[in-house]
């Protein structure tokens, strides 16, 4: 990095600094790894697979996207978001 | 209450999971391309290892949780349908590999 020095002027006088650019910094920074769940202590009790005359963008935004979600998924009547918390609201039937 | 608990994109396969906060019961989705108008979507159920637990689940809970997941994902069929998204919706979702949290990940679908 290379550091250049300037000064301030302000009423009570000049007041001399030094500064550089972070950049480099910025672009040395690696990516966070994605956070992986760890399933070791948990069990797999379903699975279920099917096929879809979609794109994959828009399957994500139907599935990820939880505005969505009381559209499609059996018993869930709304999704309140909390901050990143969402309060999914159930009810016991669904037509 | 249901928290995302995990994210993964690749082009052809994009993984994310949520959790439920109180049983730690995890659903993790799966979505893989088969080709550009056709994508398969996997959804795995999980609980934490407890035997007693487990059981319990097969004998009473199975069925009906089973059963409603299939009608989610038949009810889904129909939603994909009707949803269109703006080409740039696309590229700002292929431009989101680097995503650092399941957070940001949500943040990305709600723009």
């Amino acid at each position: 990095m290379k550091w250049n020095s300037s000064a301030k002027q302000t009423e009570n006088g000049e007041i001399p600094f030094h500064y550089t650019q972070l950049s480099q910094l910025k672009s040395e920074i690696q990516p966070e790894p994605f956070p992986v769940l760890d399933f070791s202590k948990k069990v797999k009790m379903i699975s279920l697979s099917k096929d879809y005359e979609t794109d994959i963008i828009t399957l994500f935004h139907a599935t990820g996207d939880f505005n969505y979600r009381s559209r499609w998924q059996y018993g869930v009547k709304a999704v309140e978001e909390v901050n990143h918390f969402c309060h999914v609201v159930e009810c016991a039937a669904v037509v | 209450m249901i928290y995302a608990s995990s994210y993964s994109y690749h082009p052809d396969r994009i993984e994310f999971s949520e959790t439920e906060e109180k049983e730690k019961n995890t659903t993790n989705y799966i979505l893989e391309k088969i080709d550009d108008n056709k994508t398969n979507l996997t959804v795995d159920f999980y609980m934490q290892k407890n035997i007693a637990k487990q059981i319990i689940f097969n004998v009473a809970r199975k069925k009906k949780i089973e059963e409603n997941f299939r009608r989610s994902l038949q009810n889904l069929e129909g939603l994909v349908k009707e949803i269109k998204l703006p080409a740039a919706c696309h590229t700002q979702i292929y431009l989101a590999g680097a995503l650092k949290s399941s957070f940001e990940y949500m943040d990305l679908l709600n723009k």
